[in-house]
């Protein structure tokens, strides 16, 4: 069952992700940060939240080079991986997502095993392009959805803003230039309240390309340790 | 002729041994509402079976003819016959079930239920509630002791191992362990309980007599952060030598000497390693890896990984039989 957690000042709840119907509405109150867990998925159930992390998922900024691999200490290659042309060369076709899981694998399998010399060092140095390659796409993406997390948490903001000026408005006033405020305020919230839930929408995708990154390389790692001596 | 004869016999008398040997293990895929049926022989998913909503902890019944899956948005326990590959009853549990054990006589199932902060009793036979206990907070890990005498329950947010004694269900002790508790273990004779704790990074053994902790089990991985260091399901040979405890999305499994404490060997799994079981002969033993959707099969006397095979949707729990 969807459970939303709400710290003490955070209000806004996430319609998109609490799995409620179309015509929930944000409502009149705003998050400041929502810490929202559908499941304790990803392990979400061991950590706190970061508070400028929109995901449910556990922030991990950096991965761990041991929890990927258990072949030859990487340390010498990650300085060296560069200047070996063939393994470059691998790293930069395996390595970006628009290429399978399984063709990058197969890709692997294949370099290894027509690769010259010792075939631990050079699984090695190939496990170190590709940790270093998709740890720093990893961080990319993650600084990313910081600052989408960050834009939502302005627009949010300005919502709350326009909802306080319009209740301050006399509800019945006569004068012209009030009533075409408040049509003004109410268009504005509308219009961002909209653009707040198709953005939130969008969110539990952009959350999972880290995991997917994550999930990727330990695949590839995998590959290369099937090939270790 | 004879000689056809009798070697068609041994060839017989080679499968069915072979087959008497073969074991089968049950995972439940928590996002994947499914059990994945995997022959242990020849190391591949033979069946996928759909059950009730978020499948998690599952256990076998006493003479392995059925397994009982803690379907935790379902609220309720879902009986899986083993022949058929059906669900053919539901038991009550109370609300969200996690985690669950059976009595050693097979007729108990003892309930973790997360949302209600209760250990729920139930009668398998009659398919009713017993009673319910209270514990602490958000409970999960369910240990029994090998006479069934003593359950130890461990509350994830009380950071607490619960000793209730199974004649009066009354709890009778509490420890403090370290943060999240997810999992208890007795070891075979019975003298302690190994308690791992997610957040806190550790696992607690106590003596389940004085109820003390007489050890606390640290990891260290070389290149793994320590906040990715998570212990959670804890296995103890039959022979009491050896312990193996899942560390989560550090993605190892941990080797421990029993008598010494000391992590022999950390093995590299499948991603956020959870659950652990043994094949009955001891031989293997199966770790769910919820993240990297597969399991991962592990020679216990050569402690190395043989194959990890891919199965459902974040797979959670594991049985063996």
């Amino acid at each position: 069952m969807a459970r939303v957690i709400l710290s003490g000042r955070d209000f806004l709840y996430l319609p998109s992700l609490a799995g409620e119907g179309k015509g929930a509405r944000i409502g009149l109150a705003c998050l400041i940060f929502c810490a929202v867990t559908i499941s304790p998925w990803h392990g979400a159930h061991a950590q706190t939240k970061a508070a400028d992390w929109p995901c449910i998922q556990v922030l991990q900024p950096e991965l761990s080079v041991g929890a990927m691999w258990s072949g030859p200490d990487p340390t010498a290659a990650a300085a060296t991986w560069r200047e070996v042309p063939a393994v470059m060369e691998l790293v930069r076709r395996v390595a970006p997502r628009r290429v399978s899981v399984e063709e990058a694998s197969g890709e692997v399998h294949r370099f290894l095993a027509a690769a010259p010399g010792d075939r631990n060092v050079i699984a090695t140095q190939v496990f170190a392009g590709l940790f270093e390659s998709l740890n720093a796409e990893r961080s990319a993406i993650i600084r990313g959805i910081r600052r989408y997390g960050a834009r939502q948490a302005v627009l949010t903001e300005r919502i709350e803003t326009a909802r306080r000026d319009r209740d301050a408005l006399d509800r019945d006033a006569t004068d012209p230039k009030v009533r075409e405020r408040r049509v003004e305020l109410e268009a504005q919230m509308t219009w961002d309240t909209r653009i707040f839930e198709d953005r939130e929408r969008l969110l539990p995708v952009i959350c999972e390309q880290p995991v997917l990154v994550e999930r990727r390389l330990f695949a590839l790692s995998r590959a290369l340790a099937e090939e270790l001596n | 002729m004879n000689m056809i004869v009798r070697s068609a016999i041994v060839g017989a008398l080679g499968l069915i041994s072979a087959s008497a040997l073969a074991s089968t293990a049950y995972i439940s895929n928590e996002k994947g509402n499914t059990i994945s049926v995997v022959d242990l022989d020849r190391l591949e998913v033979t069946q996928t079976i759909r059950v009730g909503a978020r499948p998690r902890g599952i256990t076998l019944n006493k003479d392995k003819t059925l397994l009982y899956i803690c379907t935790s948005d379902a609220g309720h326990i879902e009986v899986l016959d083993l022949a058929s590959l059906k669900v053919v009853r539901t038991l009550p549990s109370g609300p969200d079930p996690e985690l669950f054990i059976l009595s050693p006589n097979g007729r108990r199932l003892y309930v973790a239920n997360e949302d209600n902060n209760m250990v729920t009793v139930l009668d398998v036979e009659r398919g009713a509630i017993e009673t319910q206990i209270p514990v602490g907070v958000e409970p999960e890990g369910m240990g029994l002791s090998p006479d069934g005498k003593w359950l130890v329950n461990t509350s994830e947010t009380t950071s607490m191992a619960h000793f209730i004694d199974t004649d009066t269900l009354k709890v009778v002790g509490s420890v403090l362990v370290d943060n999240r508790p997810r999992f208890a273990e007795f070891t075979p004779d019975g003298k302690q309980v190994w308690v791992s704790a997610e957040v806190g990074g550790t696992v607690s053994v106590i003596d389940a007599q004085t109820r003390k902790i007489v050890h606390k089990i640290g990891f260290e991985i070389p290149g793994v952060r320590k906040e990715a260091i998570q212990p959670v399901g804890v296995r103890i040979t039959a022979d009491g030598k050896t312990a193996f405890v899942a560390l989560g999305p550090a993605n190892r499994v941990a080797v421990i000497d029993t008598a010494t404490f000391k992590v022999e060997r950390y093995l590299l799994v499948g991603q956020r390693v959870w659950q652990l079981d043994f094949t009955p002969d001891q031989k293997l033993l199966v770790s769910t890896n919820g993240a990297s959707n597969d399991i991962s099969v592990i020679d216990v006397e050569k402690r190395k990984v043989i194959k990890s095979i891919t199965v459902g949707e974040m797979p959670w729990g594991v049985a063996i039989r």
